[in-house]
């Protein structure tokens, strides 16, 4: 007991640091908090403690931080204030275009009568006297390996860009452009020097987050507004998106691809005259393809196919960014990148280069 | 394991400290050998035997020295299994390849062998041990128990202080407990653990951003922030990992000799390097420059002397030219200052620190950057010269500075003489308890948050 005493006396640190341990330890065990509510759905569940796991990787990913949200004004012509909110954005949209039918208005995926390519079955639709062809992307095919993961397979297949007969454009293309995604696109908006497009880049952006999270500045009024909020108020020519890296390790490919189905869905609702272009996920070097169990260029293989398949070559296109920065085994090449996953800054105006010459010219 | 990871201080260390404890005070070394060997273990299971080895050949070199028969034999076979260790698992690669490059073929071929953890550190303790008896320093080789101690144990086993044998000789022979040297111990250990986490590990973010971005496309404020940053990452990293190992021992009733003192507030080269690494820098001076004759055997020699001592230097920090050119470059500063300018620099203590502040950066880049055409496409854009497009605009400058500015204060203010001076008036008051209280907390939270903590001293 006299011990005791001795060592709470002098020792006030010791004793201050175990006491706090005690109580924080004591705390986590105790089921005070949220960890016990029961989960919807398991799998969601399943896919938390997954990403639990991953966020050390993730933070890894942060290093080209920032929220660059975009600050120049868009286009404000005569069809900036389209709808006022959503439902009528999406009236506006039916009747507009004609493009969609019923089912849509449901908003949410796997609405029964669309499968797989939900858009495709929308682009079906689509101008009854002149139906222009869909066009899907051709695939490098190679011998799958086999993979033992809850996030991915190896698909056997690289999606390439889709055939189409591009333009070759000048920088004034992109005035209308709009460019999304993570922080690969805030290397773009930072370094490629294309001032003139609209940026909605965070680093650690997902296809999960993409729609609701708060983080683009409304050039109206200067308010933090969500990705759905600009495209229901602001009309875009060109919708560049590029996700996917950040979630790789949350929810497998299907999700993934159901969600992304949903996000290009809404996309096609709110700007119907848009092109969109979905860019490859760009793959990491072969030093993290070899170590990392999740983020390697076979899992992102396996969602690129995936979304490779939602392109319809009419509205949404395909573009293999990947081709213009890889190896010849098609890894990102080791020395394009010091922390194997994002560019050097003098490397986006490669990138630049790669869609001026695959624009899509409506018309021409 | 890292003094700054989560199962370091919340079980080696608690377990550990159990055990110290409860032990009586004969049993204590055995306590701290067995669990410096599963704490390096952890780290290094397969080159534990080789630091084992060492310990016993070492031992048996410096029984042979105590005989007092065949002495130098003794010494000079320690010396040479010692150095011959740290050549093959650090330099061997490195030579085999300048080797075959000078050939112009496959002469040697490439071991790749990984580095056993410490080794650059503990060999140094082992060569300092032997020479001390060698030279009459040390009188007594103490048990295999304190010597297998001393070598190995954990607070200063992966990257120094580099003690030497006569300082803790007593005190792995007796030493009391008293709880208020634990307490102030642990003290020690709160502040280098946020010297570590709360600052180098932050500010490092900002280095690899740079890196990230790439060499060729930044502009000249970019180059010098990025330098500075460095610098005090490397120093609060070092400074932290030294405060902690030195915590750490006096928790047990060692004094751990202090590794830095406040050196970027030195006005010269030379000053600088009595106030960085001081455990190795005296090492260099004991046992090479001493020896070699110092300054006593004439100008050109003493030169000739310190040339040595600095390319030793540079090539201990790692396997590389930029290493040895790093090095020399502090020789070629030394020789300058002793010669020509260094009075000056006393006399105008504030021409000192600007000229201190702007080498340090750039020595700093000469270290950090091993790929020859890379640092110089570095150099060049700290002076302006920019032989590619720059990309980084004046808007992402003023966001990094926004981003960033306060971190940079308060790394500049932390390595002033502000924190000694404040640790030295509070000491025993509760304001230090507090302080220390809230750093530690802050720093578990950090660690937790992030896993970016690479330790720059762990490889060596």
């Amino acid at each position: 007991m006299k011990k005791i005493k001795k060592f709470v006396k002098s020792c006030p640190l010791a004793v201050c640091i175990l006491c706090s341990w005690a109580i924080f330890a004591a705390a986590e065990h105790l089921p005070l908090s949220a960890k016990e509510t029961p989960a919807e759905d398991a799998d969601v569940q399943e896919d938390e403690n997954r990403m639990d796991s991953e966020t050390e990787e993730l933070t890894a990913y942060d290093t080209l931080s920032g929220v660059t949200a975009a600050n120049r004004a868009p286009d404000l012509s005569e069809q900036a204030l389209m709808a006022g909110d959503a439902a009528g954005a999406e009236d506006s949209d039916v009747a507009d275009a004609g493009e969609v039918d019923g089912s849509a208005a449901g908003g949410a995926n796997g609405s029964g009568a669309m499968d797989a390519d939900g858009t495709e079955t929308e682009a079906d639709e689509a101008g009854a006297d002149e139906k222009p062809e869909k066009i899907k992307p051709e695939y490098i095919s190679y011998e799958k390996k086999k993979t033992d993961s809850p996030w991915y397979t190896d698909p056997g297949k690289i999606p390439l860009t889709t055939e189409y007969d591009y333009q070759k454009v000048k920088k004034d293309y992109f005035d209308d452009a709009v460019f999304i995604g993570d922080s690969r696109i805030v290397g773009m908006n930072d370094y490629s020097g294309l001032t003139n497009a609209t940026f909605f880049a965070k680093t650690g952006l997902t296809v999960y987050n993409l729609l609701d999270e708060e983080f683009v500045k409304d050039p109206a009024s200067g308010k933090m507004v969500s990705v759905s909020y600009m495209m229901q108020h602001y009309t875009y020519g060109k919708i560049y998106l590029m996700v996917g890296i950040n979630e790789l390790g949350t929810g497998g490919t299907e999700r993934f691809a159901e969600t992304y189905k949903d996000v290009l869905k809404k996309f096609r609702k709110w700007q119907p005259d848009a092109v969109i272009y979905v860019q490859s996920i760009m793959g990491v070097s072969p030093k993290k393809d070899k170590t990392d169990p999740v983020f390697n260029n076979t899992n992102i293989r396996d969602k690129n196919y995936a979304i490779s398949k939602l392109t319809d070559g009419i509205h949404i296109f395909y573009l293999n960014i990947q081709e213009i920065y890889e190896d010849k085994n098609h890894n990102l090449a080791q020395d394009l990148t010091f922390d194997d996953v994002h560019l050097y800054a003098q490397h986006y105006d490669k990138w630049v280069k790669y869609l001026k010459t695959h624009a899509v010219v409506k018309g021409a | 394991m890292q003094f700054s990871s989560l199962e370091f201080i919340f079980r080696f260390l608690p377990l550990f400290f159990l055990c110290y404890f409860v032990m009586p005070e004969r049993g204590r070394n055995v306590v701290l050998l067995l669990g410096s060997l599963v704490f390096y273990a952890v780290g290094e299971p397969v080159y534990i035997f080789l630091m084992i080895a060492s310990i016993l050949f070492n031992y048996a070199a410096a029984r042979g020295i105590a005989r007092c028969r065949a002495k130098r034999f003794w010494l000079v076979s320690a010396i040479l299994v010692d150095l011959g260790a740290l050549f093959l698992f650090k330099y061997f690669d490195f030579f085999a390849e300048n080797v075959n490059l000078l050939l112009h073929k496959d002469a040697l071929p490439m071991l790749q062998l990984t580095l056993p953890l410490g080794i650059s550190f503990y060999t140094f303790q082992m060569i300092s041990y032997v020479a001390d008896l060698y030279m009459g320093n040390i009188q007594s080789t103490g048990s295999l128990l304190e010597f297998g101690t001393y070598v190995s144990m954990f607070p200063q086993l992966i990257a120094g202080p580099i003690v030497q044998f006569k300082e803790v000789s007593q005190q792995l022979r007796k030493r009391t407990l008293r709880l208020r040297s634990f307490e102030q111990g642990l003290e020690l250990f709160c502040l280098g653990l946020g010297s570590k986490v709360l600052l180098a590990n932050k500010i490092s973010i900002f280095w690899n951003q740079v890196q990230g971005i790439g060499f060729a496309s930044i502009s000249t404020p970019i180059a010098w922030m990025g330098a500075v940053a460095f610098s005090f990452q490397i120093y609060f990293d070092f400074w932290g990992y030294s405060l902690m190992a030195m915590g750490l021992g006096c928790m047990m009733g060692f004094r751990i000799p202090r590794n830095f003192s406040v050196p970027y507030m030195a006005h010269s080269a030379s000053e600088f390097w009595r106030r960085w690494h001081i455990t190795l820098g005296r090492f260099f001076r004991e046992y090479v420059y001493i020896p070699l004759g110092g300054n006593r055997k004439g100008k050109l020699r003493t030169i000739l002397n310190l040339f040595v001592v600095w390319a030793l230097t540079g090539l201990w920090h790692g396997a590389s030219w930029n290493f040895v050119l790093w090095g020399i470059g502090f020789f070629v500063l030394l020789v300058l200052e002793k010669n020509f300018y260094g009075a000056f620099l006393e006399k105008h203590p504030a021409i000192g620190h600007l000229y201190l502040w702007i080498l340090v950066p750039v020595s700093w880049m000469i270290f950090e950057i091993t790929d020859f055409s890379q640092l110089i496409i570095y150099l060049k854009q700290m002076v302006g010269i920019h032989a590619d497009q720059v990309l980084v605009t004046g808007a992402q400058l003023l966001r990094y500075v926004k981003e960033y500015g306060w971190l940079f204060a308060v790394c500049a203010l932390c390595a002033t003489w502000l924190p000694v001076r404040l640790y030295r008036k509070l000491q025993g008051s509760r304001w230090l308890v507090l302080i220390c209280f809230v750093i530690f907390w802050l720093s578990v939270y950090e660690i937790k948050q992030g896993a970016n903590n690479p330790f720059l001293y762990f490889r060596f």
